[in-house]
């Protein structure tokens, strides 16, 4: 596997896979257990209340804690333009990108590595997805690596911030459905 | 009404659920059809034309939703039957709308060619590039108008009925909340839980007369343009709460008949009535999760629709969930195949409902991939679509006496493996970043859409053995009149 490990879409696509995984394992043993757990029956069921409603509160509180963690996490990971322009140095390379039925159309081919890279992104008829892949080097990777996304949007413009970390082959794959050629709507750049 | 009427009544409603049920159950098995064919196309088997395979697409995503939501809608009249005196006719009448929506949607894409997916964004409907006729997207709008407006129907009258007979800020919960509640008076799980549904519900039905209204304007009158984010808001309002109704009814129906296996009590209190409120709020907001990708959206909404997801995982796993799994601890419950069906699919609702937490919360990693459908089939195909048979087959049950036999268990242990290895190759090929409604897969990518293919066809099988079993469980249930 071509991994690069400084693709941090990546990264978060992969700890998404493990807590997915992670939590179908944990939330199906719990069902099991319980259901294994029915015979014989307590007939007093407070004395069931009492500790579910004890676990429940502990789970509360548990919940609470990694909910209010991942809400930040996902706060300052936010990828809009306001909070990006204060993350990044230096002035951004602007690049005009527009997508219509069935392609795209990009002022510029080849962009730098390492630079901030500013994309400004419409759409000419319908809504499109802008979804950039990474293709290796020299665009040998048949199955591209996700870097990053925004919407197209007729009258709107997306403003998306990439700094490629990586030289190579680009390709701009649509990522929202446009009508029967979607899937075929893509588009190559080169970053050096 | 005296006693006799009650019985009654109560007789005629069950046999509207069990007839509707069977209607709807086999309208689910035909649309998910259409899905194993996408499937099996995208993983290669067969080849479907790709503009065929996006009509596919929308009737199966409209058709299966849509009849799981009608399903769902009658067992829920089904377990309201006790509490709520709801019209009939009405029943009957919306029962008459959604057929002539079928129809109508079928003979659009049969002869219109139409193709937008379920999400139908504005101005895509419009602008098909020779896909499909003009016609098309006002006769889907049209259909679409019609199943706005049976729904609401249903649930004004369960508003309607519950009011009458509680109060609407009783039926609402609002009284336990503030402590003004009569213990007399305090209205069971399954009435709370509807209200608070068909609120929640109406509010978007408006949305969504008001956007399919907007669209229809445009059809009639193309120079007439439309904001696309503003419609894409309004969309989503809509069809994001819509298809979140499906699983709240789901829960009022748990909440009602899983007492009855457990042989325990499960009443409305405070906590429930918080739960269920705050539920509102947070599925509300949430909506806003699916904006996420539209940088101009204002960021205060952005933010909300984060926090939404989370909150929304709150009233669902610590109230609803955990007490089933209170309820159902050491109950000396024997699992006959309707509570197993219904406990399997909360435990769907459970894990789908997580994987869409964390596609809200890190949205820019997996929006508009497989991850999408991975997480929104769990919480269908193997959540709300389970609680709907198990529904079903408690009414045999109850009004045929019908016993399970090993092709019940069968039908749904196959489901069950077909429908997890299913959707787990889809959140594996999401999480790799796969793009969702591709008809030909991403080069590099088919691998995951053919390994996903065995199991969907095991998902038909069980799903084909779950239907002929109703029907026959069916069989054995006097006839409801005279
Ligand atoms: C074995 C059963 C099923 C199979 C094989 C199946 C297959 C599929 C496939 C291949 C897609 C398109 C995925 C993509 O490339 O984006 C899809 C989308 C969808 N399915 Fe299913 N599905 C099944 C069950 C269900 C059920 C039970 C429901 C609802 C109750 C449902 C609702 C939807 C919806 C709403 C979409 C989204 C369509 C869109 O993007 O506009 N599916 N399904
Ligand atoms: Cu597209």
């Amino acid at each position: 596997m071509v991994f690069s490990k400084e693709v941090k879409s990546v990264r978060t696509q992969t700890w998404i896979g493990i807590m997915s995984v992670a939590s179908l394992v944990a939330i199906a043993g719990i069902f099991l257990k319980v259901a294994m757990s029915t015979q014989p029956r307590e007939e007093n069921y407070e004395n069931i209340t009492k500790p579910g409603y004890a676990i429940r509160r502990k789970y509360f509180w548990a919940l609470l804690i990694v909910s209010v963690v991942c809400l930040v996490i996902s706060v300052i990971s936010f990828p809009y333009p306001a909070i990006m322009e204060a993350k990044i140095t230096g002035e951004p390379v602007v690049v005009k990108a527009t997508g219509f039925q069935f392609g795209w159309e990009l002022d510029k081919d080849v962009l730098p590595v390492g630079k901030p890279v500013r994309f400004d992104v419409t759409a000419k008829d319908v809504n499109h997805g802008f979804g950039i892949y990474y293709h290796g080097k020299d665009g040998s990777l048949k199955k591209g690596i996700f870097v990053a996304q925004t919407q197209a949007m007729p009258d709107y413009i997306n403003k998306l911030y990439v700094t490629f970390k990586d030289p190579g082959v680009y390709r701009i794959w649509c990522l929202e459905y446009c009508g029967a050629a979607h899937h075929i709507m893509t588009y190559e750049f080169r970053v050096e | 009404m005296d006693v006799a009427d009650r019985s009654m009544y109560e007789r005629r409603v069950s046999g509207i659920a069990l007839g509707y049920g069977a209607i709807t159950l086999v309208l689910f098995g035909v649309t998910v059809f259409f899905g194993v064919i996408m499937r099996t196309s995208q993983g290669e088997f067969i080849s479907v034309r790709p503009d065929v395979l996006y009509e596919f697409m929308t009737l199966h995503s409209i058709g299966a939703g849509g009849s799981l939501m009608a399903g769902v809608m009658a067992v829920m009249w089904y377990t309201l039957r006790k509490h709520l005196d709801m019209s009939m006719n009405i029943m009957q009448v919306v029962f008459g709308i959604i057929g002539a929506a079928v129809v109508t949607i079928v003979a659009v894409t049969l002869l219109g060619y139409y193709g937008t997916g379920w999400t139908f964004l504005y101005p895509l409907p419009f602008k098909s590039a020779g896909a499909w006729y003009d016609f098309a997207p006002g006769m889907w709008l049209l259909a679409l108008m019609c199943v706005i407006f049976a729904f609401a129907m249903s649930w004004i009258d369960v508003i309607r009925a519950a009011s009458k007979k509680y109060g609407f800020s009783n039926a609402m919960g609002w009284t336990l909340i503030s402590g003004t509640a009569k213990p007399e008076n305090v209205p069971p799980p399954v009435v709370l839980i509807s209200t608070v549904t068909a609120a929640c519900g109406l509010l978007s039905l408006v949305a969504g007369f008001i956007v399919v209204s907007l669209m229809l304007i445009h059809w009639a009158n193309p120079s007439y343009y439309l904001d696309y984010l503003f419609i894409k808001n309004l969309i989503y309002y809509f069809g994001h709460i819509v298809m979140n109704m499906i699983m709240y009814m789901c829960a009022a129906i748990v909440y009602e008949l899983m007492p009855i296996y457990a042989n325990r009590p499960w009443k409305s209190n405070k906590i429930v009535a918080i739960s269920w409120n705050s539920a509102f709020v947070a599925v509300t907001l949430a909506y806003w999760h699916h904006l996420l990708q539209d940088f101009p959206q204002p960021l205060i909404f952005q933010f909300l629709g984060v926090f939404g997801s989370y909150m929304a995982a709150f009233p669902a796993t610590v109230v609803t969930i955990t007490g089933t799994l209170i309820l159902i601890y050491k109950s000396g419950m024997k699992w006959k195949v309707a509570p197993l069906y219904m406990y399997l699919g909360l435990m769907g609702w459970a894990i789908g409902g997580f994987w869409a937490v964390m596609d809200a919360g890190f949205n820019q990693a997996v929006h508009n991939t497989m991850y999408v459908p991975s997480h929104f089939h769990t919480y269908l195909l193997v959540g709300a679509a389970f609680i709907f048979v198990g529904g079903l087959y408690h009414i045999t049950e109850e009004l045929g006496g019908c016993r399970d036999t090993f092709e019940d268990k069968l039908g749904l242990w196959t489901w069950f493996v077909g429908g997890y290895g299913f959707v787990l190759w889809f959140m594996i090929s999401g999480v790799l970043g796969t793009p969702r409604r591709y008809a030909v897969q991403m080069p590099g990518t088919e691998i995951y859409s053919t390994a996903a293919v065995y199991f969907a066809w095991t998902v038909v099988f069980g799903l084909l053995i779950a239907i002929a079993r109703y029907l026959t469980r069916l069989q054995s249930v006097k006839p409801l009149r005279g």
